[in-house]
């Protein structure tokens, strides 16, 4: 029988522990490592010239996320030229902190000619199709969203699936058993209008199951959709 | 109980409201971090009054006006561990350091499991999938509890009587 006393020492340790696994896998050794050869090096650093490294630390700081930012609009402007898609430039403003959360908000809504069901892109993928749609703004839902819906083009083939959402990761279903599709087949945007999508690439097949006569099909390379700021809407004049 | 001063509820309020509006990154630790699960944890373990209920009213009912149905799993494990740890604290639950981190753990650790339950009932949901997409979060939030916690009960601005006169 163990004592309270020892369910305590036990639990302490594992928190411990814990921390230190914590501590290693968000990488924060590498702070404490900078932080360390900056403060222990050079000890003879006087505080003037300590307050003028900060300073230009930040700056430094400032100036690498404007560059970011400004390297996100121009690929952007790029994604514009390249494709012959007709596109809304719109900013993700608002959106639930709640882990699994599906949809945001977009700046930019019914004036600005957005419908329901356009889908929304950014340079590096998809991150999902306009929702509810509304004077000046937009319900964005993510691909992981069940209500999240649109169709795709899977492998050499390309054979058309439903790209779907289940809460928390996106599948291709309702693909016939006997078709041929190989892990890495390229898997592209469609829709039913015609071939204006299917040079846009959103992911990479992960793995195969089969699931009620169909197969079901699990997506790698997807973007970090929740993430995203700047994006652009694909306008469809056929929805 | 422990009560909160000015500059804490002002704190709390940004808190809650700045992770709305993504890539105000100085505050919600890119995007990681559920304010209301974080404040629900701390009201647990400092107290709870007719004014912080209404509060945590407010954030939940707020995050999930700006969510969709999805969200309505979340905010029934969230009003249900609230207040099936609000029932086991009054009735068994001694105050300590340690089990206020044990609190902060299990109470994460329920409300993973209990939204993971419900996904996966309503749409099949694969459990490592599941896993590979919260254990971050879950991190995030745990660490950030208990760094607010320790901030918050166990430490304080040492008071000491103004002197007006020259001893």
């Amino acid at each position: 029988m163990i004592s309270k006393r020892n369910i305590k020492r036990i639990s302490l340790t594992l928190l411990v522990i814990l921390f230190c696994v914590i501590f290693f896998l968000l990488n924060l050794h590498f702070i404490f490592s900078d932080f360390f050869t900056s403060n222990l090096s050079d000890v003879t650093t006087s505080k003037i010239s300590k307050h003028y490294t900060d300073e230009a630390l930040v700056n430094n700081k400032l100036k690498e996320s404007l560059i970011n930012e400004n390297e996100e609009l121009r690929k952007i402007l790029k994604l514009e030229k390249e494709s012959k898609f007709n596109l809304i430039h719109a900013q993700i403003t608002v959106k639930s902190p709640i882990v699994l959360s599906g949809m945001g908000y977009v700046n930019k809504g019914k004036n600005d000619g957005v419908k329901e069901g356009y889908l929304v892109i950014n340079d590096k993928g998809l991150i999902g199709k306009i929702g509810k749609v509304f004077e000046n703004h937009s319900e964005i839902i993510f691909p992981h969203s069940p209500r999240f819906s649109t169709l795709v083009l899977v492998g050499e083939n390309q054979i058309s699936g439903i790209f779907k959402g289940d809460g928390v990761s996106s599948y291709v279903e309702y693909i016939p058993t006997q078709s041929k599709i190989n892990i890495d087949d390229k898997i592209l945007l469609s829709d039913n209008s015609g071939f204006a999508y299917t040079s846009f690439q959103i992911g990479r097949v992960e793995k195969i199951d089969s699931k009620e006569g169909f197969l079901r099909i699990k997506v790698k390379d997807l973007i970090y959709s929740s993430g995203a700021k700047f994006i652009s809407i694909v306008k469809n004049e056929k929805l | 109980m422990k009560n909160f001063n000015y500059l804490q509820t002002i704190l709390a309020s940004l808190f809650v409201f700045l992770p709305i509006f993504p890539h105000s990154n100085s505050i919600d630790f890119g995007g990681y971090t559920d304010p209301s699960l974080i404040l629900i944890i701390i009201f647990l373990a400092t107290g709870i009054n007719s004014n912080r209920i209404i509060g945590l009213a407010f954030t939940i009912f707020l995050y999930l006006s700006i969510n969709d149905y999805v969200g309505y799993a979340d905010t029934f494990s969230k009003i249900f561990l609230f207040l099936t740890f609000f029932y086991f604290i009054r009735k068994y639950y001694w105050r300590s350091t340690i089990n206020d981190v044990l609190m902060i753990f299990s109470f994460l650790i329920l409300h993973s499991f209990l939204v993971f339950a419900i996904y996966r009932h309503l749409y099949n949901v694969n459990l490592i999938d599941y896993v590979n997409m919260v254990t971050i979060p879950l991190l995030y939030n745990s660490l950030i509890s208990i760094i607010m916690l320790f901030m918050i009960k166990y430490t304080s601005w040492p008071h000491y009587p103004e002197k007006t006169f020259q001893s």
